[in-house]
């Protein structure tokens, strides 16, 4: 939507509802502690995950509180892939796999293949020019960082924008 | 990332150009705290030296540095400003999962839920005599729906009103629910995929 479409848009919603005091709330502060402790994912969940893409994949599961079976069912996908995906170093998923797992972890499908496409992978930037690199992995598995951990996060981040998609 | 949009400057009558930001961190938080606790202090000793006290808006006491800093690193927790002039005009938390729809036809399905919501005091008519911007909760809310549809929600989005802003989440067309006494017995509002579209119209 450009300016002026946005300005019509705006102009005709404040003629019929004055949002000058528009707020909304009621969260606890010690609820929203909980709900963050509840889905904070800790290094010692990933450490035996070799590759990145296997990380991201637990990453998400752990955050969403979804079993192998709950993302499988939902990404209409064998539970076996996800078992492959989350622990073999050389497992290279079917695309399909690939594009619903993609579709139901909300990521750009255009990143996510490319991170399929690099199963050992360990570098990437995600920085304001949306630039996106991956190169091997030498580490290896057995434990994660609070760093690394941090890492996998900002993978998972720009993974989700799935803006990339549409350029 | 930082995109365009409007704003309605009450003082000249025009629209002007203002940022939207996807994302915003603890720091950023404290800033805007910072520039609207001092702004609101300053407020209410001028009111009170008048003789006419402020009536304080119901969220005047929020530090968004510790909501941003309790989730905003989490995924689930999308957070988002609009500035004008590098001041924080609105500040916003939306939660994308673990909540779902009230609404008949909708029940169970997942929506984005408005955690906080609010607005610069220098923009509230409780606060000044000639408030400054106007559009910032329409915006702000906007960005919600837009969240759901690319979530895949399909538009519909929940929250708990403030006692101050129920009128206008009735007047966009959400559907009232009842008291929740887990939010502080504010009412719960819905806005259902149907809702949104002419929302967004």
């Amino acid at each position: 939507m450009n300016l002026e479409n946005m300005r019509e848009w705006l102009a005709r919603k404040l003629a019929r509802a004055d949002d000058t005091n528009a707020a909304a709330g009621g969260t606890s502060l010690e609820a929203l502690h909980q709900d963050a402790e509840a889905r904070t994912v800790t290094p010692a969940v990933l450490a035996e995950v070799p590759t990145e893409i296997g990380r991201v994949i637990r990453y998400v599961r752990e955050r969403h509180g979804w079993s192998r079976r709950d993302l499988a069912d939902l990404a209409d996908i064998e539970e076996v892939d996800i078992t492959q995906i989350e622990t073999m170093a050389d497992y290279a998923p079917a695309p399909r796999t690939i594009f619903n797992l993609a579709s139901v972890c909300g990521f750009s499908t255009q990143r996510f293949q490319q991170l399929a496409k690099h199963v050992v992978i360990h570098e990437y930037h995600a920085s304001n020019t949306g630039q996106f690199r991956f190169a091997a992995r030498s580490k290896n598995v057995g434990q994660v960082t609070p760093d690394e951990l941090e890492a996998v996060r900002v993978l998972v981040e720009v993974l989700s924008d799935k803006a990339i998609d549409k350029r | 990332m930082r995109r365009e949009i409007v704003l309605e400057d009450r003082h000249t009558g025009n629209y002007v150009a203002a940022t939207f930001l996807d994302r915003i961190d603890a720091t950023y938080a404290r800033h805007a705290d910072d520039l609207w606790l001092t702004f609101l202090a300053a407020e209410m000793a001028k009111a009170q030296a008048s003789g006419s006290p402020l009536r304080v808006p119901e969220h005047a006491h929020w530090r968004w540095e510790r909501k941003v800093a309790t989730v905003g690193h989490l995924l689930l927790y999308p957070t988002s400003a609009i500035e004008y002039d590098g001041d924080a005009q609105g500040l916003m938390l939306l939660k994308t999962d673990g909540e779902f729809a009230r609404s008949p036809g909708q029940v169970g399905r997942p929506l984005v839920y408005v955690v906080f919501l609010a607005s610069a005091p220098w923009n509230l008519p409780t606060v000044v005599a000639r408030p400054r911007f106007r559009g910032v909760g329409t915006m702000l809310l906007r960005a919600a729906v837009d969240t759901s549809v690319d979530l895949g929600f399909k538009g519909r989005i929940g929250l708990h009103a403030l006692r101050q802003s129920e009128a206008f989440y009735a007047g966009i067309g959400m559907t009232v629910w009842d008291q929740d006494p887990k939010k502080e017995n504010l009412n719960y509002f819905e806005m259902t995929p149907e809702q949104a579209a002419a929302f967004l119209r």
